[in-house]
C-alpha cells in the first residue's frame, strides 16, 4: 500500500471512530467501545507498516492558494515522523484497551472513548504534519481534546477547574506559537516545514540575528506550554484530576510530547540561534530540578509521576538544545512507554484501592498485586536509570550529549536533577511496596487487576525492559550515527543514580528505616518544595494583586459570580473583567459624552499631526 | 456675512445641540438637542452651497431630505418614548439604568 | 445584464416588502406574513445570487454602483434576513401583537443596507443607513416585556441619532471641502486634500455613525444592553445582517479614501483604527468574562469582533480587505448558530442566563452541535471559518508590520477562550433541568446551512477567499 494510504488510515481511523461514536452510538457505550478499539487497532496497524516501509518522500496537496497566498496540506515521512507516529498509536492503543477495564462502571464511557479518538487523530495528524499550519491546526486540536478528557469527570469542580487551566495556560503559550509562525510566514513566505529547514533556501536564509532569536524564543513559548516547561509548568499536575488513563497519554506520547516533537521537528532552526539554545537549556534543566524537588515531597502517586513528567521533558528539550537530535529523540520515545506503564501502574492501584496516597496504598497491600507492581519495578527502574532498562539508555545519552557539547555547568545541573529523580522514584516504590506494616486483611486482598487492565501493561513493561534495543534501528531511521561511548563516562550518571537508589534505600527502604526523606531535615527548602517553589502563589500576588490595587483605587472591590475554584490569573483577569465591565454603569448620557470625548480627542490628535 | 459666519454659526447650534444631549435630564429635551445638531449641518450644508459648490442647488436637497429625515427621527423616537413611559411614568435618562454592567 | 435587472434585489425587497404590508394591512394571520415574507427573500436571494459576478451603475452615474462587492454583500445578508425569517411566525419574546409587521420592518432594513453597500453618494450613503437603522429601532423597543425592551431601545436610538448627527456634520465639511458629493469626485481630490487636517478630522466625524453599527470602541456602548433588552430574533438581526452592509461601507470608505495613491496621512487614521481596536478587543473581552447573561456575553464579544475587523481594515491593502469580507461572511454564520440557540432555548425566557444552556445537549443535540460549531467558530479553533479567518485578518495586519498589534489581537483571543468555555460548559457538562427541545424543520435547516458554511469555510476556504478577493478588488479599482 502506498505510504499516503497508510498515513490516511493512521491519522483517520480513530476520528472516524471518534465521529461514529458521537453521532450514532450516545448510548451505546459497549459498542462505542468496540468501534473505538477497531479504529485503534486499524491506527497502530497503518502506523506499523508505514514505520516498516521505511522513510519516503513527503507528500504534498495545496489545499487553498490565492495571489501570494499559498496553504497546503500533506504528510511528512521521514523517520522522526514514523517512529514517533508510531508510538502514539501504539501507546494510544494500549491505553484503550487498558481503559475498557479502568472506566468499566463509568456511565458516560461513550463520550470517553470518542475523546480518546479525538486525541489520538489530532496528534497523529500533527506528527504526520508537512506544513507549519496544518501542524498547527492539529496542535490546537491536541490542546481541545485534552481539554475535554480532563475535564471529563464534570460533576468534579476540580477537574473542570484543571482542564481550564490547561487549556488556558497551554493557549498562553500559543500566543506565542501562532504569531511566530505567522512571522515565519509572513518573512518568508514558506509554510512547508522540509523547505523551511533546507540551510540554503529555508528560514535561516531569510532571516538572522534577532529576528531569529525573536521568532524561535515565541515558538519556544509554544513548546513550553505544551510541554509544561516553566514557568507555564503549573497546569500539568492539576491535570491529573481526569481519569488516570487519560493522564497516561497525556504525559506521554500525547499532548506534552507535542511540544518537544515540535522542537524535534524544527531543531536546526533553533540550534541556529546562540541566545535560544542557552535560553532553552537554562529553562529546561532548571524546569527538572525544579519539578524534581517538589516531586521529592509529594505524597499523590500520580502527582509524583506528573512531576517526574515535566523533569524529563526539560532533559529532552535540553537533549536537543544541546545539539543531540538523537538523544532527544530517543528520551521521547522511550519516556513515553515507560512513563505510560508508570501510569497505568498507578491507575491499576487507584481502581483498586481508591486512593491515590502513596502510602496508603503501599498499607492496604500493594505489593500483592503481582503483576502491577512487576510493572512498577520495571517503569521505575527505567525512569531513575538503572541499567539496562530503557531509560539508562536514553539518559546516558542525554548527559553525553550536553556534557559533549560543552556545557559543563548545565551538565553538573543535569547530573543533580538525574540524581534526585533517582531518588524520588525509588522513594515511590519503596513506599509502595515496602510500607512500614500492612492491613490485616490485606494479606487476602489476592488478585490482580483483570487482564485486559494487564495485557496493556506488560506490553508496554516488555518495552521499558528492552527499549535499549531501539537504539540501532533509531539511529538507522533518523539516519543519525548511534554514538558510542566509554564506561569511563557513564560513570558520574550511574554515580548520580547509585547515590538516588542508595539514600532512598536508606530513607524508606531498610527495615529501620525513619521513612522520612532526607529533605524534611533542610528546613526551609522543604518548605520551598512543600509549597511548589511558590509559583503558583506568586501568580496570585502579582496579578491578583496588581488587579486588587486598581480596583480598589477606581471603586470597591465587588465580587462578582466566578464558578468554581479556577486559576488565580484568571480571577484577576475577571476582575479586571468586571472593572471594565462597571463602565457600561447604563446612564445613557455617559455614553454619549465618552464618545464625544474619544472623537473630540481623535479630530484632535488628527488636526496636529 | 461670510462662510466663517455660518460655519461659526453651525459650530455653535452644533455644540449648543451636544450640550443639550448630554446635560438634560428630560428625554424629550435631549431629542430637541439632537434636532439641533442636525440643524447644524444642514446650515453647513447649505453654506458651503452658496459659498463653494459649483452645483447651486444639491445643497438645497440635502437640506430637504434632512428636514425630512429628521421628521420621521421625531416620529419613531417619540414613539420610543411612549412605550418607555408607559412602562415606567417617566422619562428621565437619568433613571433608566436597569440595563448595566 | 439590462442594467435595470442589475437593481432586481433591491427591487424584489420593495416588492416583499409592500406584500407584507399588504399582509398587515389586511390583518391576515401572522403566519401568512411569515410565509410571504420567506418566499420573498428567498427570490431576493435568488436575484442576488444571480446578479453575483455582474456589474454596472443602474441609476444617474456615480450614484448607485452594482459590483461583485455589492452583491457579495447583499447575497450574505440576504441570507442573514432569511435565516431570521426562518425563526418562524411567532419570533421569541416579540410581541404578540407585533408579530405580523416583523418581517415587513426587517425586509425595509434589509433595503436600506442594500442601498448602504451600493451607494458612492454622499446623501444616498446617508439615506440608506438611516433607512437601515430606523426599522430597528423600533423592533427593539417590540420585546414583549415593556420596560426593558423600551429602555434598550431608547438608549440604542439615541446613541444611533448622535452617531448619524455626528456623520451628517462631517459629511457636511466633506461636501465643503471639495464642493461635490459624489464619492469618485472625493476621492480624486484625495492627493490634493490630503495634507489638509479638516479633511481627515471630517472623515473621522463621517466614519462615527458606520463605526456606531460595528460597535467599535468608542461607539460600542449600546451593544451590550441593545443585546440584552432586544428581542432575541431582532438581535440576531442586529448581530449578524446589519454588521455585513456595515462592513461593506467601512471597506468602501477606506478603499477609496485611505488606500488612495498619494493619499498623504492616512497614517494618522490607520493610528486611530488601531487605537480603537485595541480598545475594543481588549474591552469588550475582558467585560465578557463576568458577564451571565448569554445575549449580553454576546453583546461584548460583538465588539471584540468588531476590534478583529478593525485589525484587517487598518491594514488598508488589499489582503486586509480580502480579510475583513472573508471574516465577514464566517462572523455571520458563526453568530447565527449561537443565536439561533438563544432564540430556541429563550423562547419563553426575557432573558436568557448561561445557566439556561444546561444540558442543551440533552435536550436537544442539534442545537449543541450547533453552538459547539458557533463558538468554536468565535473563538477562534480550527476547523472552522474562525480560524482561518482571523488567521488571514492576522496576516494582513502582519503584512503591514503591525506587529505589536497582531501580539495583542492574539492575546486577546486567548482570553476569549475563557468564557465561550463557560458557554460550552453550560450546554455540555451540567445536567438538563427542563424538556426536550425541538427546533422547528426551517430553523434546523437554517442552523444546518450556516454550520456547513462555518466549517466549509474552514476547512475549504478557496470559494469563498475567491469571491472576498474579487469583491476586494472590485472596491478598490473604483
Amino acid at each position: 500500500m502506498s505510504p499516503t494510504l497508510l498515513v490516511l488510515l493512521t491519522i483517520f481511523a480513530p476520528f472516524v471512530a471518534f465521529g461514529i461514536s458521537l453521532v450514532f452510538l450516545m448510548r451505546r457505550p459497549v459498542l462505542a467501545q468496540g468501534v473505538a478499539l477497531a479504529g485503534g487497532a486499524v491506527s497502530v496497524l497503518a502506523a506499523l507498516l508505514l514505520l516498516a516501509g521505511g522513510p519516503a518522500e513527503p507528500v504534498r496537496h495545496l489545499w487553498f492558494a490565492s495571489g501570494n497566498f499559498q496553504l497546503q496540506f500533506g504528510f511528512v515521512f521521514d523517520g522522526l515522523s514514523l517512529a514517533f507516529g508510531a508510538v502514539v498509536a501504539v501507546i494510544a492503543f494500549c491505553i484503550q484497551v487498558y481503559s475498557i477495564g479502568y472506566m468499566h462502571h463509568d456511565p458516560g464511557r461513550t463520550r470517553y472513548f470518542a475523546m480518546l479518538g479525538l486525541f489520538g487523530w489530532s496528534m497523529l495528524g500533527f506528527v504526520y504534519s508537512v506544513d507549519l499550519l496544518q501542524a498547527f491546526i492539529f496542535w490546537e486540536l491536541v490542546g481541545l481534546a485534552s481539554f475535554f478528557l480532563i475535564g471529563f469527570w464534570y460533576e468534579k469542580p476540580e477537574a473542570i477547574a484543571a482542564a481550564k487551566k490547561a487549556f488556558i495556560m497551554t493557549r498562553v503559550g500559543d500566543v506565542g506559537l501562532f504569531i511566530g509562525v505567522l512571522m515565519i510566514l509572513n518573512l518568508t513566505g514558506i509554510s512547508d516545514i522540509p523547505a523551511l529547514l533546507d540551510a540554503e533556501t529555508g528560514l535561516l536564509a531569510h532571516v538572522s540575528g534577532g529576528t531569529l532569536a525573536l521568532i524561535m524564543m515565541l515558538l519556544f513559548m509554544g513548546i513550553a506550554g505544551k510541554s509544561a516547561q516553566f514557568p507555564l509548568h503549573t497546569w500539568l499536575p492539576d491535570a491529573m484530576e481526569g481519569p488516570t488513563p487519560v493522564s497516561a497519554l497525556l504525559h506521554s506520547a500525547t499532548m506534552v510530547a507535542a511540544g518537544v516533537f515540535l522542537f524535534a521537528r524544527l531543531h536546526p532552526l533553533f540550534l541556529a540561534s546562540e541566545v535560544v539554545v542557552v535560553t532553552v537549556l537554562a529553562v529546561a534543566l532548571f524546569t527538572a530540578i525544579l519539578s524534581s524537588t517538589i516531586a521529592l515531597v509529594e505524597r499523590d502517586i500520580k502527582r509524583v509521576l506528573a512531576y517526574s513528567s515535566i523533569g524529563q521533558l526539560g532533559f529532552m528539550l535540553a537533549a536537543l538544545a544541546a545539539g543531540s537530535l538523537f538523544a532527544g529523540v530517543l528520551h521521547l520515545i522511550l519516556h513515553a512507554v515507560f512513563k505510560a506503564l508508570l501510569f497505568l501502574c498507578a491507575g491499576s492501584y487507584i481502581h483498586r484501592f481508591e486512593t491515590n496516597d502513596m502510602e496508603e496504598i503501599g498499607r492496604l497491600g500493594a505489593r500483592r498485586m503481582r503483576w502491577t507492581t512487576a510493572g512498577l519495578l520495571a517503569g521505575g527502574g527505567a525512569l531513575a536509570g538503572i541499567p539496562p532498562l530503557a531509560g539508562f539508555f536514553s539518559k546516558e545519552e542525554v548527559l553525553a550529549a550536553i556534557s559533549y557539547a560543552g556545557y559543563t555547568a548545565f551538565w553538573l545541573v543535569a547530573l543533580l536533577a538525574a540524581f534526585l529523580t533517582a531518588y524520588y522514584t525509588f522513594r515511590m516504590i519503596f513506599l509502595v511496596t515496602l510500607p512500614a506494616r500492612m492491613e490485616q486483611g490485606a494479606k487476602d486482598a489476592a488478585g490482580d487487576s483483570p487482564w485486559v487492565m494487564l495485557v496493556p501493561m506488560a506490553v508496554l513493561t516488555a518495552g521499558a525492559v528492552l527499549g535499549g534495543l531501539m537504539m540501532g534501528p533509531l539511529g538507522g531511521l533518523l539516519g543519525l550515527e548511534v554514538p558510542s561511548h566509554s564506561l569511563i563516562s557513564m560513570l558520574p550518571a550511574l554515580g548520580a543514580v547509585a547515590v538516588g537508589v542508595g539514600l532512598a534505600w536508606w530513607d524508606f527502604g531498610r527495615a529501620r528505616a525513619p521513612r522520612r526523606g532526607f529533605v524534611e531535615a533542610l528546613g526551609p527548602l522543604h518548605t520551598l518544595f512543600v509549597n511548589k517553589w511558590y509559583v503558583d502563589d506568586f501568580y496570585r500576588a502579582t496579578f491578583g494583586r496588581a488587579v486588587h490595587a486598581v480596583s480598589r483605587l477606581l471603586q470597591k472591590t465587588e465580587e462578582k459570580g466566578l464558578d468554581g475554584g479556577f486559576d488565580n490569573a484568571a480571577i484577576s483577569t475577571s476582575r479586571l473583567g468586571g472593572l471594565i465591565a462597571r463602565l457600561q454603569n447604563g446612564w445613557v448620557q455617559s455614553y454619549i459624552a465618552s464618545v464625544i470625548l474619544i472623537v473630540a480627542l481623535a479630530g484632535f490628535y488628527l488636526g496636529i499631526r | 456675512m461670510n462662510l466663517t459666519f455660518f460655519l461659526l454659526l453651525s459650530l455653535l447650534l452644533f455644540s449648543a445641540g451636544l450640550i443639550a444631549v448630554m446635560s438634560r435630564r428630560n428625554l424629550v429635551t435631549v431629542l430637541v438637542g439632537i434636532e439641533l445638531m442636525l440643524n447644524a449641518a444642514s446650515v453647513n450644508f447649505m453654506a458651503f452651497n452658496f459659498f463653494v459648490a459649483p452645483d447651486p442647488v444639491v445643497g438645497q436637497i440635502i437640506v430637504l431630505l434632512i428636514i425630512g429625515l429628521a421628521a420621521a427621527e421625531v416620529a419613531v423616537f417619540l414613539a420610543i418614548l411612549m412605550v418607555l413611559y408607559r412602562a415606567r411614568h417617566e422619562v428621565d435618562a437619568e433613571d433608566i439604568r436597569e440595563l448595566r454592567g | 445584464m439590462h442594467e435595470a435587472l442589475l437593481f432586481l434585489p433591491e427591487t424584489l425587497t420593495l416588492l416583499t416588502a409592500l406584500a407584507v404590508f399588504a399582509c398587515v394591512a389586511i390583518k391576515t394571520r401572522a403566519e401568512a406574513a411569515n410565509r410571504v415574507a420567506l418566499g420573498g427573500t428567498v427570490l431576493v436571494l435568488s436575484a442576488c445570487l444571480f446578479t453575483l459576478g455582474h456589474s454596472g451603475e443602474p441609476f444617474f452615474p456615480g450614484i448607485y454602483r452594482v459590483d461583485l462587492f455589492s452583491q457579495l454583500l447583499k447575497t450574505t445578508f440576504a441570507a442573514g434576513l432569511l435565516l431570521v425569517l426562518t425563526l418562524g411566525s411567532s419570533p421569541p419574546t416579540l410581541r404578540r401583537d407585533a408579530r405580523r409587521e416583523f418581517p415587513l420592518f426587517l425586509l425595509i432594513s434589509t433595503a436600506g443596507m442594500m442601498a448602504l453597500v451600493s451607494a458612492t453618494e454622499l446623501l444616498t450613503l446617508y439615506l440608506a443607513l438611516e433607512l437601515s437603522a430606523f426599522p430597528i429601532y423600533a423592533l427593539v423597543a417590540l420585546h414583549r416585556e415593556r420596560r426593558g425592551g423600551s429602555e434598550g431601545a431608547v438608549k440604542y436610538m439615541l446613541q444611533g441619532m448622535i452617531a448619524s448627527a455626528v456623520t451628517l456634520y462631517g459629511m457636511s465639511f466633506l461636501f465643503g471641502l471639495t464642493g461635490t458629493t459624489y464619492l469618485a469626485d472625493l476621492a480624486a481630490a484625495v492627493p490634493a486634500l490630503s495634507q489638509q487636517p479638516l479633511f481627515w478630522v471630517a472623515l473621522v466625524l463621517t466614519l462615527a455613525g458606520f463605526l456606531f453599527k460595528l460597535a467599535l470602541f468608542p461607539f460600542h456602548f449600546w451593544a451590550p444592553d441593545t443585546y440584552q433588552a432586544g428581542p432575541h430574533p431582532v438581535v440576531t438581526f442586529i448581530a449578524t445582517a446589519t454588521k455585513v452592509a456595515t462592513v461593506g461601507v467601512l471597506c468602501r470608505l477606506a478603499a477609496l479614501f485611505a488606500m488612495q495613491e498619494g493619499a498623504m496621512g492616512a497614517e494618522g487614521l490607520q493610528t486611530l483604527l488601531i487605537c480603537f481596536s485595541i480598545a475594543a478587543m481588549t474591552l469588550g473581552n475582558l467585560a465578557a468574562l463576568v458577564q451571565k447573561d448569554l445575549k449580553r456575553l454576546l453583546g461584548y464579544s460583538a465588539i471584540a469582533h468588531a476590534g478583529y475587523l478593525a485589525v484587517g481594515l487598518q491594514a488598508f491593502s488589499d489582503l486586509g480587505l480580502t480579510s475583513v469580507l472573508f471574516y465577514t461572511i464566517a462572523y455571520l454564520a458563526m453568530t447565527y448558530l449561537c443565536f439561533l440557540v438563544v432564540c430556541e432555548v429563550g423562547r419563553d425566557r426575557d432573558q436568557v442566563r448561561i445557566d439556561a444552556l444546561a444540558g442543551l445537549w440533552q435536550r436537544s443535540p442539534f442545537l449543541a452541535l450547533c453552538l459547539l460549531i458557533g463558538i468554536l467558530g468565535l473563538t477562534g479553533l480550527p476547523p472552522t471559518a474562525g480560524f482561518i479567518g482571523k488567521w488571514f485578518l492576522f496576516s494582513a495586519a502582519l503584512e503591514g508590520g503591525q506587529f505589536l498589534l497582531v501580539l495583542i489581537a492574539a492575546m486577546n483571543a486567548a482570553i476569549a477562550v475563557y468564557y465561550y468555555l463557560r458557554v460550552l460548559r453550560a450546554a455540555y457538562l451540567l445536567d438538563a433541568e427542563e424538556g426536550p427541545l425541538t427546533p422547528g424543520p426551517l430553523a434546523t435547516a437554517g442552523g444546518l446551512a450556516a454550520a456547513v458554511v462555518v466549517v466549509w469555510m474552514g476547512s475549504v476556504p478557496n470559494v469563498f477567499w475567491e469571491l472576498a478577493r474579487g469583491a476586494a478588488a472590485a472596491v478598490s479599482i473604483q
